[in-house]
């Protein structure tokens, strides 16, 4: 049986009785299980749990009771967010076991009692930092377009897994472009929304003011479905805003009339390490999205280096607060790019930390400035297609261009759209950035795209042989 | 043993003061990339439209 690649079209399908939650999950599993010690997406399969919850989606659709669309779509769960039915690993060995045990992050809350399935716990870059290091006990990401390359980070597992269709859906987080950047060089959608519009309890943190918990999907139309559900105030976490969660999916029109569009120049296309099929397959995009009537704009956009800059600042501070003690104690028991970049931040002041919240402000508002005449901006996602691995290093990283840790410094939603591929079949992407709390916006963009362009829906060569082999 | 850089004294007293005991080869990837996340910090102190700005935090009095 051959089962949809989307949630919206699996929605349909459920609803329709074409195929059961059962059976689909039955098939995700064994082909999760088929690939995983190849792609090294999962750290735990949580069969039982999978299972059991199909089969209580398909009651409820026996039943006559629907919680919505994400009923009986199976997902998975960063391994840095709680989940009650299988341990919080981090990816490493520092965490303390017990941390988070027995209890559900509130995302996974939500997506529980909207009666979605969840399928396992997935890799990521330990404490969604660093590079993986395969000489700890952890599966190594593998990218599944091109098992020499990278699957990005820190949400690696969950890219892969997304790209791969062993889920349907799947939770990343994003603290400088960690759910954008798996999202582009796995080849699907992946939306940072506004910074307070979902809660992070239940997550560990790397950046306290940085930090996302986000929905990574193969469409934009099933991200909106996702947010629409994972949203809202918690009085658990603090920075949580209660303002109104929209129907974003039932918002989206897939037109593009009238939509401002703001193209960044400066820095965003004109970086040195800027690969031009990148930059040329986002104009390409720009231009799809002009001639189905947006209405498209350059803005002057400046001191973007000096963002990437400031967000860095921020977030090794805030993480070297968090990890300080246990690198004094315990340094080789992270894995050895963790510990290299965490360490970073001893190498930095208070005073440091402060101003990078004071150009923080400078920046929100230069930004806002930008943005007053225009719906949106679009950069690229990342500087090129998936490195080799073997090319990759934190030094490397260090001195590079990035187009999406601006993003978490203002806090505004940012989401990775599929845009075409390079000469050597590697998923390409551009970056939507929208208003504070307009992920509707965003997603509209994202939406109109995928209705003129097939990007998204194109599967890694590795799947499509596993799925004919199923 | 040669007299320590600058940098690599700076260095080792940061790594120091922050409880870190590590090689040589390691201090020496921190002496690597500490220019390079001086002069980000320090950019942003040189940035004029920065001088009077607030810090982006701000904590609610109630609990």
């Amino acid at each position: 049986m051959t089962f949809p690649l989307t949630i919206e079209a699996t929605a349909a399908a459920l609803r329709a009785g074409e195929f059961t939650s059962l059976e689909l999950t039955r098939a995700l599993l064994a082909k999760a299980k088929a690939l995983n010690p190849t792609l090294g997406a999962f750290i735990e399969i949580t069969e039982e749990t999978a299972l059991s919850e199909a089969v209580a989606a398909d009651a409820k659709f026996a039943a006559g009771i629907d919680l919505g669309p994400l009923q009986g779509i199976p997902y998975g769960v960063k391994d840095i967010i709680a989940t009650k039915d299988a341990p919080t690993t981090a990816n490493g060995l520092i965490l303390d076991r017990s941390w988070g045990a027995g209890y559900d992050a509130t995302v996974v809350a939500k997506l529980r009692a909207a009666g979605a399935v969840l399928m396992g716990k997935l890799v990521l870059n330990e404490f969604a930092i660093g590079m993986p290091d395969a000489s700890k006990p952890f599966p190594m990401p593998q990218n599944p377009w091109d098992l020499e390359r990278s699957a990005s980070g820190s949400s690696s597992g969950t890219g892969i897994a997304v790209s791969t269709g062993l889920v349907l859906g799947g939770l990343g987080t994003d603290t400088g472009g960690s759910t954008r950047g798996p999202s582009s060089w796995n080849g699907h959608s992946g939306m940072k929304q506004t910074f307070g519009r979902v809660s992070k309890y239940g997550c560990v943190p790397l950046g306290y003011s940085l930090d996302h918990i986000n929905p990574m999907a193969r469409s934009a139309y099933d991200c909106a479905l996702m947010l629409t559900v994972m949203a809202g105030y918690d009085s658990l976490d603090p920075t949580t805003v209660d303002v109104p969660v929209p129907d974003y999916a039932a918002e989206l029109t897939g037109r593009m009339d009238g939509l401002r569009v703001g193209v960044p120049m400066a820095y965003f296309f004109d970086a040195p390490d800027l690969e031009p099929e990148v930059r040329a397959a986002v104009l390409a995009a720009v231009r799809t999205l002009e001639e189905a009537g947006a209405v498209v704009t350059e803005v002057a956009l400046p001191h973007a280096g000096e963002a990437k800059d400031a967000n860095m600042i921020i977030m090794y501070s805030e993480a070297f607060a968090y990890h300080r003690d246990d690198l004094a104690a315990r340094y080789d028991v992270y894995g050895r790019y963790t510990s290299e970049v965490l360490t970073r931040g001893a190498l930095l002041g208070a005073s440091d930390y402060v101003q990078a919240q004071r150009f923080r402000s400078y920046w929100k508002r230069a930004v806002a400035d930008a943005m007053a005449d225009v719906d949106v901006l679009i950069t690229p996602t990342s500087i090129s297609p998936a490195p080799k691995r073997s090319e990759m290093s934190p030094e490397k990283q260090l001195g590079g261009s990035s187009f999406t840790s601006q993003w978490n410094l203002t806090g505004l939603p940012a989401m990775a759209i599929p845009c075409g591929f390079s000469e050597g079949g590697l998923p390409l992407s551009m970056q939507v950035i929208g208003k504070p709390f307009a992920e509707g916006t965003v997603f509209q963009v994202g939406h109109a795209y995928q209705q003129l362009t097939e990007y998204h829906l194109r599967v890694p060569a590795i799947a499509v042989e596993a799925a004919a082999a199923a | 043993m040669p007299a320590p850089t600058d940098t690599e004294g700076t260095v080792r007293t940061l790594l120091a003061s922050a409880g870190l005991s590590l090689t040589d080869e390691q201090v020496a990837m921190y002496v690597r990339v500490y220019p390079r996340l001086r002069a980000s910090a320090d950019a942003l102190f040189a940035m004029p439209e920065v001088r009077y700005e607030q810090p982006a935090v701000i904590f609610p009095a109630a609990v």
